[in-house]
């Protein structure tokens, strides 16, 4: 394990960017490699010395730029303009997601979990079941626990699409994550799931 | 005299036989497993990351050397720890079913030895990252001590990102099944409403509406309309409509959602 491949690399002076100098026998990949390393060199210099800190270390300007956008949105459901209130919760969450990878991912988890869910009841009120469905998923995927809410929109979007198996068994898994708060928070989950139940019973009467 | 070194000669001899088959019978075999240590196969791939890291360390060596500026020569270490992280975490969670297969003898012996020498040769490569971090420290951040705090949070991550963008495959596709679906039933609204003329004669415009609409403001109407109707256009048109509206002709993304967020909980 004491040896390496000596790679034909050379630097380009103006852009500071790794090349490979052409060679007969390309290595595969290195291309690719190397345009990752470029890009993360760029993100990097913004650093002292390029060291990043250490992951708990968290840039606030743009903690402080996603509460703004989301906040922003959520007056714009208040007032009932939705679509206006999902673009800008379109743009928190790009900004969450575009958060730079040494910074700690639970952050984006929670924060996006969180705005997804906010997306997804912009999108019920528009109507728009599927995507309302999906942001929901989202949300509940990053987020599986303390995260009523999202189980209930993904179960009602579910509901509204006419698929009521699929709804029943999201609300039932909803509710063992929200076991701990049985009775407090998941009073919503249970009066859906109510419903539904008794909206299968009466397809199945309606088949029978 | 005589007579006493003629007795010596049987048992030196025989020391002398026994010691010399030992030490080639040693060597033999210690040739024999260096060979087969030299070509085991290795349990990873050659690590690019590694090859670019020590490149860059040795440019310097080579004729005309390009000037290299330490923050690259960071970043290289950077990409090189997390590949080794990524290794480190490969072989500590398939270090124990290793093991039990071993017991269990589906696993040859050789295939053990090779996965002790990565284990060593990983944990090898870890203190080389370690001090060549510490090198590259500065007064302020002791790099050593977090350098892979941050590789691993960049792992975790990428993976979080990738699990996203999977996902958000899947929901494209419910968006499909969904419009897919809404536009159906408002057809078939449209038809049994006598508007078949208009369908017919401009076969177009009802799909330009549809797709145009769908996404904005307007679109939400129609879909509630279609939703409406289909609860009520079920009973007439008994037979071919239920089932059209259960899930035969569009294939539906059902039982995804349940099995993704599985995954996801287990990996917490």
């Amino acid at each position: 394990m004491d040896s390496f491949t000596l790679l034909p690399l050379t630097i380009d002076e103006a852009s500071k960017s790794l090349t490979a100098l052409p060679s007969a026998s390309p290595i595969p990949d290195l291309a690719s490699n190397l345009a990752e390393l470029n890009a993360l060199h760029r993100n990097l210099l913004q650093f002292d010395a390029a060291i990043p800190p250490p992951p708990g270390l968290i840039n606030p300007k743009r903690s402080a730029q996603i509460n703004k956008l989301r906040e922003s949105g959520n007056a714009a459901f208040r007032k009932q303009t939705f679509g206006e209130a999902k673009k800008l919760y379109t743009l928190a969450l790009d900004m969450c997601l575009t958060r730079p990878h040494w910074e700690q991912s639970g952050l984006v988890r929670e924060e996006a979990a969180m705005i997804y869910s906010n997306r997804a009841q912009a999108n019920i009120a528009m109507r728009n079941w599927a995507e309302g469905m999906c942001d929901a998923e989202m949300s509940c995927g990053l987020k599986p626990k303390d995260n009523v809410k999202a189980w209930y929109r993904r179960a009602l979007c579910l509901k509204e699409m006419n698929k009521l198996e699929d709804a029943r068994e999201i609300l039932e898994m909803g509710s063992e994550w929200e076991a701990e708060n049985a009775g407090k928070t998941d009073g919503d989950l249970r009066a859906l799931l109510r419903d539904v139940l008794k909206a299968i019973e009466d397809k199945e009467k309606a088949s029978a | 005299m005589g007579l006493n070194l003629a007795t010596f000669i049987p048992p030196i001899l025989y020391l002398v036989v026994i010691v010399g088959s030992m030490a080639t019978f040693s060597s033999i075999y210690r040739k024999r497993k260096a060979q087969a240590a030299a070509s085991m196969e290795p349990w990873f791939p050659p690590s690019l990351s590694r090859d670019v890291y020590l490149t860059l360390l040795h440019l310097p060596d080579t004729p005309n050397p390009p000037k290299i500026p330490d923050s690259v020569i960071r970043t290289a270490l950077l990409r090189r720890a997390t590949d080794v992280i990524q290794k480190a975490i490969t072989i500590r969670q398939s270090k124990a079913p290793l093991q039990t297969l071993l017991q269990r003898g589906s696993v040859g012996d050789d295939t053990w030895t090779q996965f002790l020498q990565a284990e060593q040769e990983i944990d090898a490569e870890i203190k080389e990252v370690a001090e060549d971090a510490m090198a590259l420290s500065t007064q302020n951040a002791q790099w050593a001590q977090f350098i892979f705090q941050t590789a691993a949070e960049m792992i975790t991550n990428d993976r979080l990102r990738q699990k996203l963008e999977e996902q958000k495959l899947k929901s494209q596709e419910w968006s499909e099944w969904w419009s897919k679906k809404t536009e159906k039933v408002r057809s078939e609204f449209l038809a049994s409403e006598g508007v078949e003329d208009l369908v017919q004669g401009t076969s177009v415009n009802p799909a330009i509406v549809l797709t145009s609409t769908v996404p904005t403001k307007a679109g939400h109407v129609s879909d509630e309309d279609g939703v409406l109707v289909e609860a009520e256009a079920s009973s007439p048109l008994t037979p071919k409509e239920s089932k059209s509206s259960k899930s035969t002709p569009v294939s539906t993304p059902s039982s995804t959602p349940a099995g993704s967020v599985r995954r996801k909980k287990g990996r917490k």
